[in-house]
């Protein structure tokens, strides 16, 4: 069973982002990553997420994104959030900016994984109940309760 | 000129390889294709067997659209996903309206009447595969 509140440190949650647009924003959370000594290539890592970007609108819409991919760049499921007051547009269908954005990169060979960490995430970002709690948070500590409590 | 496709479906109710037309189409015409889900909506005050059950649902629903998501990117799709609440017909024509939708592809699903489908619909063309994919 995968867990999102154990894919995610402390240390990659990041409650005010500086980044105000898309891929300055996805920068800022794989840095985070990188900096967590969790990503062996950013280079590679920064490429993959892009590429699907590119492709999909991962801004699910409520005001959530959830930008992913599976990557040789990581050897396991790893996640970064991050909080934006003013919202970034992430090419909702809705139109909406995203204040809520999740980062999610997965081994490449790990696509179950990968399937139900974004399905499970998902889920639990759909409740109107979650999204206020997330963007109440005070700290990085009572993200982590909240992804906790709602596993 | 079919700027946008959507197509609704069922997740346990369609294998991932029965929507290969849809890619297939949404391919050739180079739509951004928006796949849409719709649970039934909660009802006001569920048993807790109720909620579980609609818990598996909406994971297994979930587990599908990214499932289809995943096929999609290896295709260079673009792809959007949904998932919405309400009676499969109501919610297929309002996001067609709200979202600019072009065109409209399911599959005959058992709980989605046709007709009423096509009379919601209006003027917007719509497509229906069967499990051949075709």
């Amino acid at each position: 069973m995968i867990r999102i509140s154990e894919a995610i440190r402390e240390e990659g949650i990041v409650l005010n982002l500086k980044a105000q647009e898309k891929v300055a924003v996805i920068k800022e959370l794989v840095s985070v990553m990188v900096d967590l000594g969790l990503i062996q290539d950013e280079k590679t890592f920064l490429a993959d997420i892009l590429k699907r970007e590119n492709l999909e609108s991962t801004g699910i819409g409520l005001g959530v994104a959830i930008p992913h991919a599976r990557t040789t760049a990581t050897s396991e499921l790893l996640l970064a959030f991050g909080r934006s007051a003013k919202g970034v547009d992430f090419n909702s269908l809705d139109g909406k900016p995203s204040h809520l954005i999740f980062l999610i990169a997965a081994p490449e060979e790990k696509k179950s994984h990968y399937i139900m960490a974004l399905a499970r995430l998902s889920k639990m970002l759909r409740k109107e109940e979650m999204r206020t709690r997330l963007s109440k948070a005070a700290t990085p500590a009572e993200v982590m309760e909240i992804l906790k409590e709602a596993e | 000129m079919y700027r946008r496709l959507l197509c609704y479906v069922e997740a346990g109710e369609t294998r991932l390889e029965e929507l290969d037309g849809v890619l297939d189409l949404a391919s050739q015409l180079q739509s951004r294709l928006i796949v849409l889900a719709v649970l039934p909506e909660e009802s006001p005050d569920p048993s807790k067997e109720e909620k579980q059950e609609r818990d598996i649902l909406e994971d297994r629903t979930w587990n599908f659209l990214y499932e289809i998501e995943d096929v999609a990117f290896g295709r260079e799709l673009k792809i959007s996903l949904m998932l919405e609440e309400g009676k499969p017909e109501e919610t297929i024509a309002s996001v067609v309206k709200s979202y600019e939708v072009d065109l409209c592809a399911t599959f005959l699903y058992k709980g989605l009447d046709a007709e009423l489908l096509l009379q919601k619909l209006g003027s917007t063309p719509l497509l229906f595969f069967n499990q051949e994919g075709r």
